[in-house]
């Protein structure tokens, strides 16, 4: 549950900048602040709601104008940005991606479902918003359930609770705080962001929903640092 | 969401929160980045998807991918998914592919000019003609034909596209040029940050007084992440092939 505020993230992170509030300004910091908290979240998909939409009939044929028939390709709305599950009249459906579907199911762009027939069971996503429901509902007007990692709340005030685990908040304070030295620049920069992006990305490699995600190379040559390996310690001294 | 919550982010970074005003870096210079970076995370990431159908015609099997898809990911023929394929594979296992004919079963990208697909059987019907007006309907010049966006219209027996979305205009042509006051469709809000180091990259990487090789590493590094996590988002859920997930 959480239970830190922006104000306890600010003070922290202004420890870390020697509370400079001329070069940082507050809203500069808490912008950082709502950046970092969307960033966490697209990696950890730690902040999630349910929105209930409805299964629809549309015009599906442009050249019969008044032709309805049962949608296929729905959108979902805001503030989810992805789907990760879906509930079709309090029944979780099955989901995969749409090659699988249409892989398995051959006339799945048209199969409907009836009363007493093969009912809604499968759901593909398109791309990061939309999907298809298979087979379509041939009713229409029934309750679709989205449950999905959504935007986070911007905070505003100091006293606005940070949307994520207690233990995420020591990652916002490392990742606002190797962003905002950049304005500095030089060696405070390269320090900043040698100590506390590492930092970051330490955390979030072990912590990322997405397994197999291929993390950027860092840039250890351009400044100078570089972690320590056993294998340096073997390297025999050329003087 | 608008490209001046981007800006927002570049001019704070770059010790001007007022704007773009000591003319090192200039609005112009921005606007132009944020063209080349917004185009690129939406193609290498693939968060946007577009349906664009088109009608076959008899004895065709080759037709040109319109400049609204970056890379296509899927090719269906009256909601049938075709098989990807390369032409390789076609010639060792197909005694005179070319000259089968039937109902496509299959397409293949290589061996063709850029942004062109080739249908396997070739189509030995004529598919029905896409509307000339209504919503979702585009001209796009390099195919020279109608083509219908939203939908798979499984009973016209035409090819639809699924592939990665470019930017588009509220008309659905494709977007090139940009303002301030412009809307970012197509990508949600959790990727404005992301955007801003893809401008940042480009602006301290630039040759000009802005040009700071540390900042622009950083800039470009958490980019990159930007890119990743996106593509890992499209590809990991549910696609056994990242490289076409859809």
């Amino acid at each position: 549950m959480p239970s830190v505020t922006l104000g306890q993230v600010l003070t922290e992170v202004y420890s870390r900048l020697d509370n400079n509030t001329a070069l940082y300004p507050r809203q500069d910091v808490v912008d950082e602040v709502n950046d970092a908290i969307q960033v966490i979240n697209l990696l950890t998909g730690a902040i999630q709601t349910r929105v209930q939409m409805f299964t629809g009939v549309v015009n599906r044929d442009p050249s019969n104008p008044p032709l309805t028939a049962p949608q296929l390709i729905y959108q979902v709305t805001d503030p989810i940005i992805f789907p990760v599950s879906m509930q079709y009249e309090g029944r979780e459906l099955s989901g995969m991606s749409l090659d699988e579907l249409a892989s398995q199911y051959r006339s799945w762009a048209i199969d409907v479902s009836l009363p007493g027939g093969r009912p809604v069971k499968d759901w593909a996503p398109i791309g990061l918003d939309k999907f298809v429901i298979h087979p379509m509902d041939g009713r229409g007007g029934r309750s679709l359930i989205v449950t999905g990692v959504c935007e986070p709340t911007e905070l505003v005030n100091d006293a606005d609770l940070v949307p994520l685990p207690n233990d995420d908040v020591s990652t916002i304070e490392d990742l606002v705080g190797s962003v905002l030295p950049m304005r500095e620049g030089g060696h405070i920069f390269a320090a900043a962001v040698a100590e506390l992006y590492t930092s970051f990305t330490v955390k979030m490699k072990s912590k990322a929903a997405w397994a197999n995600m291929k993390w950027p190379q860092y840039y250890e040559k351009l400044i100078g640092w570089k972690p320590y390996t056993p294998r340096e310690a073997k390297i025999p001294n050329a003087s | 969401m608008l490209v001046s919550d981007v800006y927002r982010r570049v001019c704070t970074r770059l010790l001007e929160p007022a704007g773009l005003q000591s003319g090192i870096t200039t609005v112009d210079d921005f606007l132009l980045s944020f063209g080349d970076v917004f185009p690129d995370f939406m193609e290498r990431t693939g968060v946007a998807k577009i349906i664009i159908t088109g009608a076959i015609h008899f004895g065709i099997s080759a037709y040109q991918v319109p400049d609204q898809i970056s890379h296509v990911d899927a090719v269906f023929v009256s909601g049938r998914l075709l098989r990807r394929t390369n032409m390789q594979d076609l010639d060792n296992g197909t005694y005179q592919w070319r000259k089968r004919t039937g109902i496509p079963s299959a397409f293949h990208e290589d061996g063709l000019p850029v942004k062109q697909i080739e249908l396997y059987p070739q189509p030995v019907y004529e598919g029905q003609a896409i509307p000339t007006e209504g919503p979702g309907v585009i001209f796009p010049p390099e195919t020279d034909e109608y083509m219908i966006v939203g939908d798979f219209y499984p009973p016209w027996r035409d090819y639809t596209l699924v592939g990665s979305q470019v930017p588009l205009n509220p008309d659905l042509t494709v977007k090139t040029s940009w303002l301030l006051t412009d809307s970012i469709d197509g990508i949600p809000r959790s990727a404005v940050p992301y955007l801003a180091f893809g401008v940042g990259a480009e602006i301290f990487s630039d040759d000009s007084e802005a040009k700071d090789a540390a900042r622009a590493k950083y800039c470009e590094t958490r980019y990159e992440e930007g890119v990743a996590v996106f593509r890992q988002i499209v590809a990991e859920r549910f696609s056994s092939d990242p490289d076409n997930a859809m």
